[in-house]
């Protein structure tokens, strides 16, 4: 775990597709870094309301931080909701070295069930994060274990906690549990709970 | 019921340090600022101003509304304001053109109460059908222009803009961004304000209270105004919100506003730029700080200007530079021999990056890939653009109306959609829009594209959308006998900005009941005699309601009723309803990819392996059209 003093730019960013709980997992993951004493921007896509297109949340966290908005080339970490969001944020957004947690689950666009797109494969993706300079890459299908919890929507939170299991983020897991506690506060906490720490598990056992 | 969990920017704790999105900490400003009465229409970046007010009004004794349009929460807002009361109107930027009306009026009355008008801008247009530099607006009505940088500025600015409104009895413009809107960022709370005024017309600007003057003996109406003008030109020299940083070794200048300033002071830092150039952040961008101006461009050989959008400052330093220094090079967005940065899209560090790197001779930032296989890579990155839901009705709705088209067939025909979800009727599989101006414009353009054809001409727009601009233009059609085919789809919020009520759910921003206004009853007040109400999730009937309102000699209407899928899938998890998805029985299904190619939901798959098309439970809601399409029967409830 870095102490806060040390980082003076970490950047984070969560991606995925409309409805998949993008925003409460950069709130959530925000929230617990400025409980530790961090500086943060937080640039998050709310576009339009409407499921299915694609979203990304940059979270910036460290003394140096000032744009919401990530560089090319500058993310030390992409938390990936979907396999093919998370390819299209690490080739854009990764920096070479950099890590990727990614839920291998496609959600596939209308345009390639039509036949006028592909879709890759996920080990056509994994390779490709790779060859991107991917160093350390955690993947599962997420949306399986969630589906397995009893509710295919906590898979955000099972990102939040293989985020939080893979070592990399500047603020301890004790504080973005805490975070979660306050704030889904009521009949679903138990189940959020349950499935960030299911993430956490997942991710440090890769 | 009792709130488990309080927000944080409803928290009554001075000194917590805590997490809000920039449109949060506007309203939060607006809270310890003292603000009495907000109204706002919904529009992407500037919806959850009024959405958080609303969520604190009652707890801290403050009126929150929507508005039907912009232009009556502006009226809404100038009303209170002439009362004495602090006022916030917030809309997106195409908002403003809606309240450009009333807004270049209450500029001449003097309004007492302080009165802030939020203008959220959409660089890149994230969620905008244009891009729009309000800067400019702002100038055209003589009121000053404020930018925040960051959430905490905004914060600060909104309090202390009620006491710069009142000074100078005149609204003043808050102008921000889709990258201050929705960032979030670190804000201190401060204390709240809690005196709550009672309102009344004031006197010296009521014409009941003061000598009516006769027209020769009028005063100039603008000749106040313009006064003000010159005041404030002069107060801006002294803002905490402009700063000269980075002072150096300075024959390189940079000037910045808003989120900019962000991008510059980071450029700066990246390219160790840090002595060799000085940076000028702008917290107010009309009337500017000309003398500050002046001093800062006194030293300099060349200026970059940052800023969103047009070269709004960009063009006044210009003019100032005349004057102070007119040797000064000025780098930005205007000159083409000069142009450094692009005039469209919205910045960031890369793009400020490379511009400040070739105004001060320094090797640009590189990109870290580069390289033929990596090409590769970009290639097999499918394609992702926006897309109707799962389940949406509007789909069906368009579906429908294909199909109306077809069994008659109509092969002439012209349809001009809105601004809402069905908007997207334009993307495959459907295709079906030709286009589309701003909001309520389906109404207005049908008619002219009905009398420039001589054929069918036909308007899709929202249930929202309606209420807010259409009725005037459908007035005008019944008027005028203009045969177009009005489809309103009301799915029962103004789905595309995140669900807030409208007019028609009869719901208020404070969740309380008010009067629900029905659709049917103003078309059919509006005299139109062919009228069809439909469900969408009924495809058969919908064909034939349709098919019934474009054989009509004359102006007809046909409501599509069904619940925005999105909302109905949250009330039923409320309810703690299961909502059945369907599924294909790969028995039946031929591969023929019907469903897909004329319907194309995004829950229906077709797996190539298996010439099969199977359906994702994740996102099946189970609205089962899709089962009324399937020419093989081949798609049904589960189980």
């Amino acid at each position: 775990m870095k102490s806060m003093a040390q980082v003076k730019e970490f950047n984070l960013i969560i991606a995925g597709i409309g409805g998949q709980g993008n925003l409460l997992a950069s709130e959530i993951i925000a929230s617990a870094a400025v409980r530790e004493g961090h500086r943060v921007r937080v640039g998050e896509t709310f576009g339009a309301a409407q499921r299915g297109g694609p979203v990304a949340s940059y979270i910036r966290i460290g003394s140096e931080v000032y744009s919401p908005i990530i560089d090319p080339g500058r993310a030390d970490l992409i938390v990936g909701l979907e396999a093919v969001e998370t390819l299209r944020n690490a080739f854009r957004f990764l920096r070479p070295g950099g890590a990727v947690v990614m839920n291998t689950r496609p959600i596939v666009p209308v345009e390639v069930s039509m036949g006028l797109q592909k879709y890759p494969s996920p080990q056509e993706i994994i390779e490709a994060l790779r060859r991107i300079g991917a160093e350390k890459i955690i993947h599962f299908d997420a949306t399986s274990e969630a589906e397995r919890l009893g509710m295919a929507l906590v898979m955000n939170m099972i990102m939040v906690g293989a985020a939080a299991g893979s070592g990399l983020l500047p603020i301890s897991t004790e504080a973005i549990r805490q975070v979660i506690t306050e704030r889904l506060a009521g009949p679903l906490l138990e189940l959020n709970l349950k499935a960030f720490e299911l993430g956490l598990e997942k991710s440090r056992s890769q | 019921m009792s709130r488990r969990w309080v927000p944080p920017y409803a928290l009554n704790e001075p000194g917590r340090r805590v997490l809000l999105l920039g449109n949060q900490a506007i309203a939060r400003g607006f809270l310890e600022g003292g603000g009495q009465v907000a109204s706002s229409y919904p529009g992407t970046p500037a919806s959850e101003i009024l959405e958080t007010i609303a969520d604190f009004a009652e707890m801290y004794g403050i009126y929150a509304e929507w508005a039907d349009n912009e232009r009556v929460a502006f009226e809404v807002c100038s009303g209170a304001s002439m009362c004495g009361l602090r006022t916030m109107c917030s809309m997106k930027h195409i908002g403003v053109n809606w309240a450009m009306d009333p807004l270049m009026h209450v500029v001449l009355r003097n309004p007492p109460g302080g009165f802030i008008l939020v203008s959220g801008d959409d660089p890149s247009q994230h969620s905008s059908a244009n891009e729009q530099d309000n800067r400019f607006l702002a100038r055209a009505a003589c009121i000053p222009c404020f930018e925040p940088s960051d959430p905490a500025e905004a914060k600060e600015m909104t309090v202390k803009l009620f006491e710069v409104s009142e000074a100078y009895r005149l609204p003043v413009m808050l102008r921000v961004t889709t990258r201050l809107c929705h960032v979030r960022g670190d804000v201190v709370l401060g204390p709240i304000n809690m005196e709550r005024r009672k309102g009344k017309m004031a006197e010296d600007i009521s014409w009941r209270k003061i000598p009516r003057l006769t027209g020769l003996e009028r005063i100039p109406p603008h000749k106040p105004l313009h006064d003000k003008e010159e005041k404030l030109r002069e107060a801006a020299e002294n803002l905490e919100w402009n700063r000269v940083e980075a002072t150096g070794g300075e024959r390189l200048g940079v000037i910045s506003s808003g989120v900019s300033y962000n991008y510059a002071k980071e450029a700066i830092s990246r390219l160790g730029l840090e002595g060799k150039v000085a940076l000028l952040k702008l917290g107010i961008t009309y009337p500017l700080p000309e003398k500050l101006i002046s001093n800062f461009l006194s030293g300099l050989d060349r200026l970059l200007v940052v800023e969103e959008l047009e070269p709004f400052v960009e063009l006044q330093v210009k003019a100032i530079s005349k004057e102070a220094n007119p040797k000064v090079e000025i780098y930005g967005k205007f000159d083409p021999s000069r142009k450094l940065i692009p005039r469209e899209f919205e910045l960031n560090t890369f793009i400020v990056s490379n511009a400040l790197a070739e105004f001060a001779g320094v090797p640009k930032p590189l990109l870290p890939r580069r390289g033929a296989e990596l090409q590769e890579i970009g290639k097999m990155i499918t394609p992702r653009g926006l897309t109707m839901c799962a389940g949406c009705p509007h789909r069906a709705t368009g579906y429908a109306l294909k199909q109306a088209l077809r069994r008659l067939k109509i092969e002439d025909y012209t349809i001009i959609g809105d601004i809402g979800c069905y908007g997207m009727l334009s993307y495959p599989p459907l295709r079906m829009i030709d286009t589309y101006l701003g909001m309520g414009s389906s109404v207005g353009v049908s008619q002219g594209c009905a009398r420039a054809t001589g054929s069918m001409a036909i308007g899709i727009i929202g249930d929202s959308t309606f209420l807010h601009a259409g009725i005037p233009g459908l007035i005008s059609a019944f008027w005028n006998n203009t045969k177009i085919k009005l489809v309103i789809c009301d799915n029962m919020a103004t789905a595309m900005t995140g669900f807030q009520p409208h007019p028609g759910t009869g719901v208020t921003a404070m969740r309380k009941q008010g009067n629900k206004v029905k659709i049917e009853d103003i078309v059919r007040g509006i005299g139109i005699s062919c009228l069809e109400i439909i469900d969408p999730y009924n495809v058969s009937d919908s064909i034939e309601a349709f098919m019934r309102a474009l054989e009509f000699d004359g102006p007809a209407v046909v409501i599509s009723r069904r619940i925005c899928a999105t909302e109905a899938v949250r009330l039923a998890r409320r309810q703690g309803v299961r909502l059945e998805p369907y599924a294909v029985d790969p028995e039946r299904c031929t591969g023929c990819r019907t469903c897909i190619n004329t319907f194309g939901c995004p829950a229906l798959v077709y797996d190539p392996s298996k010439n099969k098309v199977w359906i994702d439970t994740t996102l099946c809601m189970g609205c089962g059209v899709c089962s009324q399409i399937c020419p093989f029967q081949a798609i049904g409830k589960r189980g």
